[in-house]
């Protein structure tokens, strides 16, 4: 081993000193027998240069939610690997999963998905579960999310985890009087007030909780049904249903939406760094989903290679920083975590969105998909309730 | 003749492959039950169907408010875009040049920017409401603005009135404006020369607006979302939820459904007047 490491050692002193191209590298290190991604990881931290571009096949395609990356990233990347990343953005889960299933691996590489989906991605065939100790990055992660159990297949992760915040109302103190349970929701005072992110399953679900279902991601028909006249009884309040939840911000800003009825936590630091009201969160009694995500990377995707050393730079804990300053909302890179914690300025920001506290994620009702036809039932029940 | 038919192919190629093959696969999708995820296994069924006539009649209400929300804004635009493509015709030469630029000058920006663009101007804080304060005239917003089927047709009319308006230009440019003076010469009035003779010979550029306008509205998916809030919901958007359910199959039903009820308005539309007519001298 040390042995290995002496060689290593040596091997980036010669792309250090330019007598190594980052092929002859990547080449050595796989005589080596060290992986791809230990590799790039050691390259990384080289800094600059696109000579790896060979190594790393590209671009790599990721199929993925607006905030699960920013641009220093991409950009540190492509400096670093010279692979482009091409993004594509979806808002709902089983969008994602359809995409995936039509075009694979031969046009995405890396999809991100909600708990649950997971395994349904997994048992589907779609994507490769991930050995996370190959990951320099996954050193980073809260042990909690290294050991999730219903992401496991073996010793393996079917995702790399990212971000988790509990689904919970927002209101505008100066309009609306304090609540604790969904029923506040229906009163007829806050008529066309109520702003929603448009995601039918977990709308459902939510008012599956609203109607007292026991397992809002699994209810039956008749949980269904009650569940789709809660949300029309709610239709009236609902002035409208926005595609992104980083739109939420502009409504509360502008007066507009008093109560925002499905947000993640962190939504009243946005909406008062962006100088609106200081908006207050509800944990209904009634109970609240959550979602808990991550990163898969697709089978036979056709940049595996670049994929893996994707996952494994995106995860680290200088650019989950930056994300956390941008989203506001707890994450799974322990190490980032530590890091605001010494910023005074997101010290209490950590601890607000639950960030250092991350066996919260694992006690909330998680986002997932209903199964066998419950997704179809789900999805007629909205469509009628919304059309009537 | 092995000419023009080597002349037509690729025109025939374009609309075989981009027209006919995806119509034909989605009438397959539709009449399939999508157990496997692209629809094309399994059982032959007429259920999608069913379903959309059926389902507690919501797709078919929600079918017939689309085309009733096309039908008005179509007929909005109508109504707006003919006076100004008879002002633009009437004009010089050059005028019209300016005149036309500024009806294609909305499409230099994004389709999403313009919409966008009408919660700023409709909204709570949004212009109007802000203008309405400013001079005292309301203490409050008026909240009907936005997110309704007002708002949806306001949008779509800003949208599509372009098209309407070069549709009845060109049909205008072709005119015989002389026989407008004979009959003001045999002694007709204004409105009678233009009922009697602008009007017949401009047809063809009313229906190709219609066309233009009526038809794209009944599949605008981006406007209801945007500014169509609870009560704007069109067959578009109950169409979207379905397929991110995986639900190919019926929204396949639902998309051909809307085409056929296309295809038959413009074969209705072609027996009703000579479209080649605008664009052929």
């Amino acid at each position: 081993m040390t042995d290995r490491h002496a060689v290593l050692q040596s091997l980036v002193e010669g792309v250090r000193g330019g007598r190594l191209t980052r092929r002859e590298f990547f080449s050595a290190c796989a005589r080596l027998g060290i992986g791809l991604v230990a590799a790039s990881s050691v390259l990384r931290t080289l800094g600059g240069g696109t000579a790896s571009a060979a190594a790393l096949q590209g671009p790599l395609n990721i199929l993925v939610w607006d905030d699960h990356f920013d641009e220093p990233e991409l950009k540190d990347f492509l400096a670093t690997t010279g692979v482009k990343i091409n993004t594509s953005l979806f808002d709902e889960n089983a969008d994602a999963y359809a995409k995936t299933k039509l075009v694979g691996g031969r046009q995405i590489d890396v999809v991100s998905g909600d708990a649950l989906w997971g395994p349904r991605y997994h048992q589907s065939g779609l994507v490769d579960p991930l050995d996370l100790s190959q990951f320099e990055s996954a050193k980073e992660l809260f042990p909690v999310f290294r050991e999730i159990s219903f992401w496991k297949v073996g010793n393996r992760s079917i995702m790399f985890p990212w971000s988790w915040a509990p689904i919970i109302p927002y209101y505008d103190p100066r309009y609306v009087t304090p609540f604790n349970s969904y029923e506040a929701l229906f009163d007829p005072k806050y008529r066309r007030r109520i702003v929603m992110e448009k995601t039918p399953v977990d709308i459902m679900a939510q008012m599956g909780l609203v109607t007292g279902a026991k397992k809002p991601y699994e209810m039956t028909p008749a949980e269904i049904k009650a569940a789709k006249e809660a949300l029309i009884r709610l239709k009236p309040n609902i002035l409208t249903f926005v595609e992104q939840s980083n739109q939420f911000v502009q409504y509360f800003v502008n007066g507009t939406a008093w109560i925002i009825a499905n947000a993640h936590t962190g939504l009243d630091y946005r909406v008062k760094q962006a100088g609106g009201p200081l908006v207050k969160p509800v944990y209904p009694r009634e109970g609240y989903v959550g979602f808990l995500d991550g990163e898969m990377v697709v089978k036979n995707a056709a940049h595996r290679n670049a994929a893996m050393a994707w996952l494994d730079h995106k995860n680290q804990a200088k650019y989950v920083v930056l994300n956390f300053q941008k989203q506001l909302r707890a994450l799974a890179n322990e190490k980032a975590m530590k890091m605001l914690q010494q910023d005074p300025k997101y010290a209490d920001l950590v601890h607000a969105t639950g960030y250092d506290q991350p066996d919260v994620a694992l006690r909330m009702i998680l986002k997932g998909p209903p199964p066998g036809e419950g997704l179809k039932m789900y999805i007629d029940a909205f469509n009628e309730a919304i059309a009537r | 003749m092995p000419r023009l038919l080597w002349g037509l192919l690729p025109l025939a190629t374009i609309d075989v492959v981009l027209f006919l093959v995806p119509m034909v696969i989605m009438a397959l999708f539709s009449l399939r039950f999508s157990e496997e995820l692209l629809g094309l296994t399994g059982r032959w069924t007429v259920a999608h169907y069913i379903k959309v006539f059926t389902s507690e009649g919501i797709y078919l209400h929600i079918l017939v408010k689309t085309i009733v929300i096309a039908l008005i804004a179509t007929a909005a635009c109508l109504l707006v875009g003919y006076p100004f493509a008879y002002f633009i015709a009437s004009t010089s030469r050059r005028w019209q040049g300016v005149l036309l630029t500024l009806v294609i000058m909305p499409f230099w920006t994004s389709y999403l920017l313009r919409v966008y663009a009408w919660t700023a101007i409709l909204g709570d804080r949004g212009l109007i409401n802000e203008a309405l304060h400013f001079l005292r005239i309301t203490d409050q917003p008026l909240s009907f603005l936005l997110f309704n089927v007002f708002s949806e047709i306001v949008v779509f009319v800003y949208l599509y009135i372009p098209y309407a308006v070069l549709a009845i230009y060109a049909s205008l440019e072709k005119m015989d404006r002389s026989l407008v003076l004979a009959a003001m010469d045999l002694g007709a009035t204004p409105v009678q020369a233009f009922l009697r003779v602008v009007l017949p010979q401009t047809l063809p550029g009313v229906y190709a607006s219609i066309v233009f306008v009526f038809i794209p509205i009944l599949g605008e998916y981006v406007t209801p979302t945007l500014v169509g809030g609870m009560s704007g919901v069109l067959i578009t958007n109950l169409l979207v939820n379905q397929i991110h359910a995986l639900e190919f199959g019926f929204g396949a039903a639902i998309a051909f459904v809307i085409a056929t009820f296309v295809l038959v308005l413009l074969l209705g539309l072609r027996r009703s007047v000579d479209l080649e007519r605008l664009y052929v001298g």
